[in-house]
């Protein structure tokens, strides 16, 4: 599904951002990346969505070469891939239900298809009943929840998030990882980047640990700080 | 085919929302792109205007050929007109009789002016021929020529005149294609400033367009057809203004009769084509390249 093979990236100003990576994650499975603020998790996550190339290495996601592609195929493969941020990137403009139409309308569904699939997914994060408030009107939990309905609606086969509940408080937090799960238990890979040690001590999955560029630790069920 | 329809309809719905939603950039623009036409409308005004009123003047401006006493009653004329006919570039030629042009000069004057004519021979005036040629550059050329056949008193052609309506005319095609051209640029360069800051303001919404997997088109076709209203919208601003202004300045100077009559201005009626499409061609060019080099950078993600 994800794969990185020997992956090192230094930024254009120098900085080593990875060094040398390499891991799998198969499908369906449910991963966190850990790691301090610089240690090079959102690099990771540029690289998954081609925001950024790889020096060095190659990354296979979902059969694609991504160092491979070409500039205009960026927005076709990138359509595969689900993303949530932190600061949850929604449209302002536009109301609950029209930013997650947004999504279908760029891959050239039809009105029939949106006018079905966002009450349907609006519903399973639980947002049905302010399709038509705009995102300023929405706390900051709900507002996550729109972006997650707005990454999963076109059925990706991968969910990437960039601290999703960085901005949250406890509780609310918990709350989006309950939706993540539940998605991940319709068979979405899900990739989740973090530093809330509750949160990955509680779930129980697999973590991946990456201090200064490299992967100090990778282990199944694992929680957040090394147990040894 | 099918899908484009859908995408085209959804970005008209773009178009227009983010005109609506962005309103207060979109009425700087607006201004923006309206000051710009209405300043070519001016250049066009005056072009349009002096191209018309020198040829008023060039077309007033016949060669008069006076014959002598002795052509006249020798039997000359008809032999003369076939000679000057025998020129290149006449463009029209008419014989006009002395005395008959002497009795009406007499008929528009007044008493006290008949006066000053009494007892005076009624063929006080030469017969003549008054010829307009085809381009008034030719004038001097044609004055020489008939002043060499026999028979001809005089040659009047109000030389001065003609050449300096040449040169102003030659002064304003060139004046008038350069201004226009630097307007269009300067137009464009202003307007793709002003877009390119609802662009920043938007540069977000570009990114987030760019992450969930808009293609670059996907994302610049709303932008270009916002552009291109705005310019369209600042057109039908702009050529309502210039009517109801030019027809005011045109009503007031066609009151003034103390105006010689071949100054005589141009009327909207006759020339509102020009601005309809000059207006709405260039507005539309105008918005559509300022929103397309603007979001160039942003889409760069």
């Amino acid at each position: 599904m994800i794969q990185f093979e020997n992956v090192s990236k230094t930024y254009d100003n120098g900085f080593p951002a990875l060094n040398d990576i390499s891991f799998t994650i198969e499908k369906g499975e449910f991963v966190f990346l850990v790691g301090s603020s610089a240690a090079g998790k959102s690099t990771i996550i540029k690289l998954i969505m081609k925001e950024e190339d790889a020096t060095e290495g190659s990354i296979m996601i979902n059969g694609i070469d991504v160092c491979d592609l070409r500039r205009r195929e960026i927005p076709y493969f990138r359509r595969t891939i689900g993303v949530v941020f932190q600061d949850y990137r929604l449209l302002p403009n536009k109301t609950v239900q029209e930013n997650v139409a947004y999504a279908m309308e760029i891959v050239g569904a039809s009105g029939k298809e949106i006018r079905k699939n966002v009450p349907n997914v609006l519903s399973m994060v639980g947002l049905a009943h302010k399709a038509k408030m705009y995102p300023k009107q929405l706390s900051g939990g709900e507002q996550q929840r729109v972006a997650i309905a707005r990454a999963i609606v076109n059925n990706p086969v991968v969910l990437i998030a960039d601290e999703p509940t960085g901005n949250l408080d406890p509780e609310t937090a918990m709350e989006i990882m309950d939706i993540l799960e539940d998605i991940n238990r319709r068979g979405t890979t899900i990739v989740m980047a973090t530093h809330a040690e509750n949160i990955v001590n509680k779930m129980q999955k697999r973590v991946i640990v990456v201090e200064k560029g490299s992967i100090t630790r990778d282990e199944e069920k694992g929680g957040y700080a090394n147990v040894d | 085919m099918q899908m484009w329809i859908r995408n085209f309809r959804r970005f008209i719905a773009e178009a227009f929302s983010g005109m609506i939603k962005n309103g207060l950039m979109t009425v700087a623009s607006v201004v923006v792109v309206t000051s710009c036409l209405i300043l070519l409308g001016i250049f066009l005004i005056v072009t349009l205007n002096v191209n018309s009123i020198s040829e008023n003047i060039a077309d007033a401006c016949e060669i008069k050929v006076y014959i002598t006493d002795e052509a006249k009653y020798g039997g000359k004329i008809q032999s003369i007109s076939n000679e000057i006919k025998s020129l290149d570039h006449l463009e029209a030629i008419t014989f006009e009789n002395g005395e008959k042009s002497f009795k009406e000069i007499k008929k528009g004057m007044n008493d006290e002016e008949l006066a000053l004519f009494e007892g005076l021979p009624d063929n006080l005036m030469n017969d003549s021929f008054n010829i307009t040629v085809d381009d008034i550059s030719n004038t001097r050329k044609i004055s020489e020529k008939i002043k060499q056949i026999d028979g001809v008193k005089s040659v009047e052609n109000s030389e001065k005149v003609v050449t300096f309506i040449n040169s102003v005319r030659k002064g304003v095609k060139h004046f008038s294609f350069w201004t226009i051209l630097a307007f269009m640029l300067i137009s464009i360069f202003i307007i793709s400033n002003t877009v390119k800051l609802t662009v920043h303001n938007r540069r977000k919404e570009i990114n987030i367009m760019k992450y969930v997997g808009a293609t670059d088109s996907y994302i610049r076709w709303p932008f270009i057809i916002e552009g291109i209203l705005v310019g369209l919208i600042s057109a039908i601003i702009a050529f309502v203004l210039t009517n109801s202004v030019y027809s005011a300045i045109y009503n007031a100077v066609s009151h003034d009769s103390s105006l010689i009559k071949f100054i005589e201005l141009l009327r909207f009626k006759d020339i509102w084509d020009v601005f309809a499409i000059s207006y709405a061609g260039l507005g539309a060019v105008i918005g559509a390249m300022g929103s397309a080099f603007s979001i160039r950078k942003y889409l760069k993600v």
